[in-house]
């Protein structure tokens, strides 16, 4: 304890992000308590499923031996889907199949649990069945949290927000406004169970190893985003999920949307006979680095997705929240040694962030989301586009080889004029 | 009178086959808080001037349903705390929104 009841630090949310920041601050030899409102880290969390090894290794050296995974991702397959086709490209590697690996679909359930107690073993306390409803303050500075109740309130000179996607806290701490429609992702997913044989003979793989599958287009009914299988030992995780603000313009339900990407004629015989044993949904911030809220302030600090430390287009979000999480960590550990909690003091974790593939990949595709949103016809039109040119060549009906050239080219003529070249520059522009 | 209403009605979305979510929510995990309900419509009257109403089919747990009168009804019984509602609803900020008390809701076993 710093000073009798004050802890130096309360982390609020158990997950990724909040766990690393007190693992660390426990490594530090800082007095930390986790306050968690499930009933077990990991009850409240959600993901599409796939855990990078090296930035996680870093974090956690030999965590592989001893955290719960599932499959280690030999592949990645990218595809497009239309109302009647599928196409799309895969790449595989024998070095992905060797350790160490590139990748690991995980459940969060499991994986949350296990990381939580690698946080205990450091020093910290986790407590779970502790719902934060809002924190307490002293001349305009954060100071603890309460729940709600008289007997519920904790101090310390330091609260780490690690509560989240919503983060209902930041917002009471002025650090961001409301969440817009723009900024997050709404995703459903379903575990589906199968037996592990079938896995491995449906998506081609050798004896425990696994996929990755991103499928766009149709998917989504073209919307901005994308669904999704990875197989787990003896499960797929399958899921679909789009902007929170094309669901609202298009009146879409993403479960409506979910159970129609199962149905398409190119996904269905992969999921056939499975069984679902659990149903899913969650936010994914997305607003990136120009919507970036305010990490820091007097007393408090922000991590994870609560500050929106999500790379959607590299599908990174739990590498990030866990590095924010030491970064916050660290910033702590330093201004507890000059007895500074100040803003000013804290502004160090930003420092840190700044130097760091946190904010330097979201400031690298800052641009992506806006690129894509304002290009509805990119997830319909090209995929369609691409389909029919793709039939046509494979098709054997008959026709030359030279008409069928000359139809090809028709077919891409019926784009509006100059919109391939301003669609390639404007990619070009978002991603360089 | 009755034709604005229908009107209206039609121009409120549909979730296409919410029978589908009430299946697979029947999977889930919850340990629901009878004593509290941890989100609630503030005023329902508030609903009539919302044309589109997209809660009741933004919410991936089928958790608004349309009623008769024009207004949404709200139960918490099946929701997994996403968020979306109320963020959908930023337009009236109509929806009170807080976590379930702890150790209450929803209880992922997989994630």
């Amino acid at each position: 304890m710093a000073d009798g009841d004050r802890m130096d630090a309360i982390v609020v949310g158990a997950g990724p992000a909040g766990v690393t920041a007190a693992r660390e601050l426990a490594g530090a030899g800082l007095a930390v308590v986790v306050l968690e409102r499930g009933p077990y880290p990991g009850a409240k969390n959600v993901w599409g499923g796939i855990l990078y090894h090296r930035p996680t290794e870093d974090l956690l050296p030999g965590y592989a031996d001893q955290a719960p995974l599932e499959r280690p991702i030999i592949e990645q397959r990218y595809q497009v889907l239309t109302d009647d086709a599928l196409l799309g490209v895969t790449y595989r590697s024998q070095r992905f199949a060797e350790p160490p690996h590139n990748a690991y679909s995980v459940l969060r359930a499991e994986f949350d649990r296990w990381h939580a107690g690698t946080a205990e073993a450091a020093g910290a306390e986790v407590y779970p069945e502790f719902t934060v409803t809002d924190l307490l303050w002293e001349d305009g500075r954060v100071v603890g949290v309460t729940t709600g109740d008289p007997e519920g309130e904790l101090y310390a000179n330091v609260v780490v927000l690690a509560d989240g996607a919503n983060s209902l806290l930041a917002q009471k701490v002025g650090l961001h406004r409301e969440w817009a429609p723009l900024e997050q992702a709404l995703i459903a997913k379903e575990l589906i169970a199968l037996p592990p044989g079938t896995i491995e003979d449906r998506f081609n793989l050798p004896t425990g190893m696994g996929s990755a599958l991103e499928i766009f287009g149709e998917s989504t009914w073209g919307l901005l985003g994308y669904g999704f299988i990875y197989t787990n030992k003896e499960s797929l995780s399958v899921g679909t999920g789009a902007l929170l603000h094309d669901l609202i313009d298009s009146g879409r339900n993403v479960n409506d949307m979910l159970d129609r990407f199962k149905r398409h004629p190119a996904i269905a015989p992969l999921l056939a006979g499975g069984e679902t044993v659990e149903y899913s949904a969650h936010l994914i911030p997305e607003g990136g680095y120009n919507r970036m809220p305010q990490v820091y302030a007097d007393g408090v600090v922000v991590v994870g997705d609560a500050a929106g430390f999500v790379n959607p287009l590299n599908r990174e979000g739990v590498n990030l929240a866990m590095l924010s999480g030491k970064f916050a960590a660290q910033a702590i550990a330093e201004a507890t040694e000059r007895d500074d909690f100040s803003a000013a003091s804290l502004a160090r974790y930003r420092e840190l962030l700044d130097e760091s593939i946190v904010i330097q990949d979201l400031y690298k595709i800052r641009n992506v989301t806006d690129f894509a949103h304002a290009r509805p016809h990119l997830l319909r039109d090209y995929p369609a586009l691409a389909s029919d040119m793709a039939r046509e060549y494979l098709s054997v009906d008959g026709l030359s080889k030279k008409e069928k050239q000359r139809k090809m080219a028709r077919m891409a003529r019926g784009l509006p004029k100059g919109r391939l070249l301003r669609d390639a520059v404007g990619a070009l522009r978002a991603l360089t | 009178m009755a034709t604005a209403l229908i009107r209206e009605q039609a121009q409120r979305a549909r979730i296409l086959d919410p029978a589908a979510i009430e299946a697979k929510l029947a999977l889930n995990a919850y340990n629901v808080d009878r004593q509290r309900a941890h989100i609630r419509i503030i005023d329902h009257d508030v609903c009539l001037q919302c044309e589109r109403q997209q809660c009741i089919n933004c919410c991936p747990a089928n958790c608004y349903s349309p009623r008769d009168d024009g207004r949404v009804l709200f139960s918490y019984e099946g929701c997994v705390e996403c968020g979306t509602c109320r963020i959908v609803c930023h337009v009236y900020d109509n929806i009170e929104w807080t976590y379930p008390r702890g150790g209450f809701g929803i209880q992922y076993r997989f994630g």
